[in-house]
């Protein structure tokens, strides 16, 4: 194996067209990803982490003939979102066991939730969380904004089976709400 | 035939094209079934629309505006390029080959220039790597040179050849691979999974000093009082490293004639891992040292560069023998790593927790002379577990 200098140069137009191309994606999509990454683990601070780990793996992320930015994207970030919530939830089950036990509302100090947003807060996540995880992906996607060919490109499915993934998955938030109220 | 909730659905939200719009309207004319419900679905919508909205954030947890993330973003990069960079020591397919290089450039960043076979005989300083030590480093420290294993090869010089020694080799037992090897080869007891064994050849890495370029960086990383004998200029260094033994449990689907063939290039993307557990030794490599180097001013300089304030440096380097022991740099973003005991000695132990795949381990201790290097799916009683039944 050699390493040559020219290896390391890419070609300086191919690399400011793409630079261009994420910048604008960048301002274009910031605010929602960051809206979904929220809704999903509640925390400011960590929703932006997740956040700018996504654009940096858009930034990483070889370029594709067929390119299906923004469905990738907040496919990206879902994933994060997600994993996220199950390494506070496997976190805290440790914690459970070495007999620390640590509620994870006490730790998020945002000075703009009061308890009782608190508390419904953690009751819908609760909910979120007991579901599929494409169906829950699909109310957050939904809820915030984005339209069915949105939802589609994100979560990988014909636009057309929407309606009936989406009704679906309000069915199922529906059924385990209640169970979860019913305790 | 009455409407399907999705058609219901996409109504609701105005997602139907105008043909199946006014069909599913006239239908709902016509269908008192179906038009309840549409009633029901419509209902059970805004009620969940009402609980997800709690989730919205409120103004005191907007974002940050775009710009000011931007900026973020990039000093995050070489951050990031550190996570890559030990996500990819973690990745089946080309760890071997990478971690071989990385030996290579840690060596050779911890000597200021590797060790020296072509140049003339007084060379002393003969020492063996007997033990591992981690040091955490910033990674917002680092110059850019550091940043992936083909700019580091650049700034040594301008080509840099890896050959290997011999050809990859399969046994069916740990006798077998001992004789090939060349070392008393251990394998665990407690591990499920079908045995693949394999022996890497040793590998070679050459290149001539260039040591303008050399003495460049240093003083572009803020190291230009670091001495450096003018007779290394033009000479050929080489860097060996033994055979090494790979023992591989499980699901392991990597090709290593492929990686080893495709060279050691993390910077291409990271295949997916497979349920994989592998233990790795070799007999730890040896480093000849020319004389009248100060290695503790030399490993004060490479601390230094790795990101230390001089005081702490300075302070860490006395902790260290650095003639017998190796000391690798990792990132300290998102890494959790302690030294256990392990085999009878001391060992380091790196956890990785990965998007996508079940949490990963390191686990690198260095028993009479021999390097063992154990990853795989799990925690570090996993790992313990698995190193404690070595026979």
């Amino acid at each position: 194996m050699t390493v040559r200098t020219e290896d390391i140069e890419r070609s300086s137009a191919q690399a400011s067209q793409e630079l261009a191309q994420f910048e604008s994606a960048f301002q274009e999509h910031w605010p929602r990803v960051y809206g979904v990454l929220f809704r999903l683990v509640g925390d400011h601070a960590e929703a932006e982490d997740l956040a700018l780990e996504a654009f940096w793996r858009l930034y990483r992320r070889p370029r594709q003939a067929s390119d299906n930015l923004g469905g990738w994207l907040y496919r990206v970030a879902m994933n994060l979102g997600f994993n996220a919530l199950r390494a506070r939830k496997r976190r805290a089950r440790y914690e459970e066991q070495a007999g620390r036990l640590e509620s994870v509302s006490a730790a998020n100090s945002d000075p703009a939730e009061t308890t009782e947003r608190t508390d419904q807060r953690a009751r819908v996540r609760a909910v979120l969380a007991q579901m599929q995880p494409r169906a829950a992906q699909m109310l957050i996607l939904r809820f915030s904004g984005f339209s069915y060919a949105e939802i589609a490109a994100a979560i990988g499915v014909a636009s057309s089976s929407i309606g009936t993934l989406l009704a679906r998955a309000e069915g199922e938030f529906e059924n385990i709400y209640r169970k979860l109220e019913g305790e | 035939m009455h409407l399907t909730d999705g058609e219901i659905r996409a109504l609701l939200d105005h997602e139907l094209g105008a043909p199946e719009k006014e069909k599913v309207e006239q239908h709902l004319g016509e269908c008192s079934q179906c038009r309840t419900q549409a009633e029901t679905l419509s209902e059970r919508a805004s009620q969940i629309g009402l609980h997800l909205a709690v989730l919205v954030p409120q103004p005191g947890e907007a974002p940050s505006p775009a710009n000011l993330a931007r900026a973020r973003l990039d000093s995050r990069v070489i951050d990031m390029e550190d996570k890559t960079m030990l996500k990819k020591i973690f990745a089946r397919q080309y760890r071997l080959a990478w971690v071989a290089v990385a030996i290579i450039a840690i060596l050779a960043v911890a000597l200021a220039f590797p060790p020296v076979q072509a140049i003339a005989n007084s060379f002393l300083g003969l020492f063996r790597v007997q033990q591992v030590t981690f040091v955490q480093v910033n990674p917002g420290n680092l110059p850019d040179q550091l940043g992936s294993s083909s700019q580091f090869e650049y700034m040594l010089s301008e080509d840099v050849q890896v050959e290997d020694l011999g050809e990859l080799q399969k046994a069916a037992d740990a006798a077998e691979a001992s004789a090939l090897a060349g070392i008393s080869v251990r394998l665990p007891a407690s591990i499920e999974g079908d045995l693949r064994l394999e022996i890497q050849p040793g590998t070679r890495a050459s290149f001539k000093v260039d040591l303008a370029r050399v003495r460049a960086v240093l003083a572009e990383l803020g190291q230009a009082d670091l001495q450096l004998p003018d007779e290394i200029d033009g000479a050929t260094i080489t860097l060996e490293l033994p055979a090494s033994v790979v023992a591989a449990y499980g699901d392991c689907q990597f090709d290593s004639e492929g990686a080893r063939a495709a060279g050691s290039d993390p910077d291409s993307p990271t295949p997916r891992l497979p349920e994989c557990t592998t233990l790795v030794q070799m007999l730890s490599p040896t480093i000849t040292a020319p004389p009248g180097l100060d290695l503790a001013k030399l490993g004060e300089a490479y601390l230094q560069v790795m990101g230390m304030t001089p005081e702490e440096a300075a302070r860490f380097s006395q902790t260290v023998d650095w003639t017998t022991t190796l000391v690798i740099p990792i990132p300290r973003y998102g890494t959790d790593y302690e030294d256990v005991q392990v085999d009878g000695v001391q060992g380091w132990f790196i956890q990785q927790s990965l998007e996508d795949h079940a949490d990963q381990f390191l686990l690198i201790w260095i028993k009479d002379e021999i390097v063992y290097a154990l990853t795989g799916p799990g925690n570090i009683s996993t790992a313990l577990t698995i190193a404690e039944s070595l026979k």
